[in-house]
């Protein structure tokens, strides 16, 4: 009887490990969930997509590894644990390094709008010079009307990038400055027609 | 003894380490296929394809997990690498359908955009003739920026951006055409353009009673019609107004007045060459202007506005309302009219409207 006493109190703590140790790890979960969802917040998803998709690879991985545990009578969470520390110290590592990929787009945006507006002074400045003479003065006042357009582009431009949408604004002024250039290019064509009168 | 006990450690080094047969090159492929599926944006493209990769791959990796546990000399890769050969070609099926949809969407992107490229082409080549070079050539021109940006957007797989970027060119081209179709109103209005031509046809008839010589300017085409005793012996192309397809109301309007006119001055030496004065304002250019003034349609210290010409300097020039030709026209011009000489502008002679069709891209 004393030692049919001593099993079950041996075997009641045996259980008491298991069970209490085996927990699923919920406050863990929610916080590597949160620091994912973070990493969103903090524009990731445009500007750290690969390490977003890894993150949230991890943590499927982990979610499987909760599954496959939960199914286990002698479940351990251990390594699900770990799983989730790696998730929550790599999200805080990809939330770093975003203001500065922010900032690069930032600036190749300013830049390129930056080359844009002075390619559109520049036509601005030859069309002001440019001689109205015969054969000329309808080109030049199309080319004015053609520039205002582009200023209209220009502006749109800079709401692109008040709106930070860098990707979109930088390829704005792409555009924009090449179309700005044709019409230098018109302009100056139009000047060497009537030099060569 | 101590011989036996190393003999024992080697065999279970042996046993347990040594003799792991190699991780398949599948595995590997797989996660690389992986990353390649995503970054192709399977999960837009096939989502219903690429859940059951994902779930194909899992259970593959989960099944590789299992056989690790093994000791290396039990580990058989057979059937595992036969799985993710499976799973790798499945998901070498759904890369090629993201291309093949892919490209479907750029193909089609660029065949709306060649289009659109198209009509921006007819809309600033009819802008040019109408001497549209406000809010119709500033809309085209940032359509155009527009269309390279989608362009753009397309080369970045950015299809549903491309298609809305696409959709807004078109809704600017549609507001070119709306300012160039307000700019021809009264040219589409039947009645007008039957008035016109009677007017034409008044003077061709005058010269042909009186055997003198006419012209007949239509503003449309842009073309100057003469004719000496009803038969045409000569036509120039001309330039007009900056708003040259108004009807002329006032001072500083750019417009080119309609109407029957006669010549009332010949200047051999003008500063745009040689220049043929009319009489604008006539009668019924007064009776308007003046009607327009009671409605308060013209600030009351606005006149009407005179000298308007014919004149040389070049029919691709802009003028402030007169109608100019080239100087070589003009020599012919000069010598084969008179004081007196019966002028008639009118808007279009054409009763097809076929620039409107153009705009309308009927």
């Amino acid at each position: 009887m004393k030692n049919f006493m001593k099993v079950l109190v041996f075997g009641l703590m045996v259980a008491f490990v298991f069970t209490s140790c085996a927990k699923v790890p919920t406050q863990a979960i929610d916080t590597a969930k949160a620091a994912i969802d973070s990493v969103v917040a903090a524009k990731g998803d445009i500007y750290a997509q690969d390490e977003l998709k890894k993150l949230n690879d991890d943590m499927t991985a982990a979610n499987d590894e909760v599954t496959a545990q939960s199914k286990k009578f002698f479940k351990k969470f251990g390594k699900v644990k770990e799983m989730l520390a790696k998730i929550v110290t790599d999200a805080d590592a990809v939330q770093a390094l975003i203001p500065a990929r922010i900032e690069e787009a930032k600036n190749a945006a300013v830049q390129a709008q930056t080359e844009a507006k002075a390619a559109v002074d520049e036509a601005k400045a030859l069309l002001e010079k440019a001689p109205k003479g015969k054969g000329t003065k309808a080109d030049i006042e199309a080319m004015k009307a053609d520039l205002a357009g582009i200023e209209a582009s220009l502006a749109e431009l800079q709401t692109a990038i008040d709106g930070q949408d860098y990707f979109g604004a930088k390829d704005k002024a792409v555009v924009v400055k090449e179309k700005a250039t044709v019409i230098c290019d018109q302009v100056k064509a139009a000047i060497e027609k009537v030099k060569g009168k | 003894m101590r011989y036996r006990r190393i003999a024992l450690y080697i065999l279970a080094v042996y046993l347990t380490g040594c003799k792991a047969p190699p991780v398949p090159l599948e595995v590997e492929r797989a996660a690389i296929q992986e990353q390649q599926l995503w970054r192709a944006g399977a999960s837009v493209y096939a989502p219903q394809e690429y859940e059951g990769y994902l779930e194909k791959i899992k259970q593959a990796r989960q099944a590789f997990a299992k056989e690790n546990l093994k000791l290396g000399w039990f580990r058989r890769y057979d059937l595992l690498r036969e799985r993710f050969r499976t799973t790798i070609d499945s998901g070498d099926a759904i890369l090629s359908e993201i291309r093949r949809e892919k490209e479907e969407r750029a193909g089609r992107i660029q065949v709306e955009t060649a289009a659109l490229q198209k009509r921006l082409s007819i809309l600033s080549e009819i802008t040019l003739s109408l001497n549209e070079r406000g809010r119709a050539r500033q809309r085209l021109s940032q359509a155009e920026v527009m269309l390279k940006e989608a362009g753009l957007m397309a080369g970045h797989a950015k299809f549903d951006q491309a298609d809305g970027m696409l959709r807004s060119v078109r809704d600017v081209i549609k507001e070119a055409e709306g300012v160039c179709l307000r700019l021809l109103n009264r040219y589409m209005d039947q009645h007008q353009v039957d008035s016109w031509r009677r007017m034409a046809e008044e003077t061709v008839a005058e010269s042909r009673a009186k055997g003198i010589t006419a012209i007949v300017i239509s503003k449309l085409e842009k073309r100057m019609v003469i004719y000496k005793k009803g038969l045409a012996v000569a036509e120039f192309d001309v330039g007009l107004g900056f708003n040259g397809l108004s009807d002329k109301l006032h001072s500083g309007d750019d417009a080119t007045p309609e109407g029957r006119y006669q010549i009332t001055k010949k200047n051999p030496s003008s500063h745009f060459y040689k220049a043929l004065l009319i009489n604008y304002p006539n009668d019924e250019d007064m009776r308007r202007f003046a009607a327009a003034k009671q409605k308060r349609e013209i600030p009351y210290w606005v006149g009407i506005g005179g000298l308007v010409e014919i004149h040389g300097g070049g029919e691709d020039s802009l003028t402030r309302g007169c109608i100019s030709v080239d100087d070589k026209a003009m020599d012919e011009l000069f010598n084969m009219v008179l004081v007196g000489t019966p002028v008639t502008i009118v808007g279009t002679l054409d009763k097809d409207g076929s620039i409107f069709k153009a705009i309308k891209d009927e």
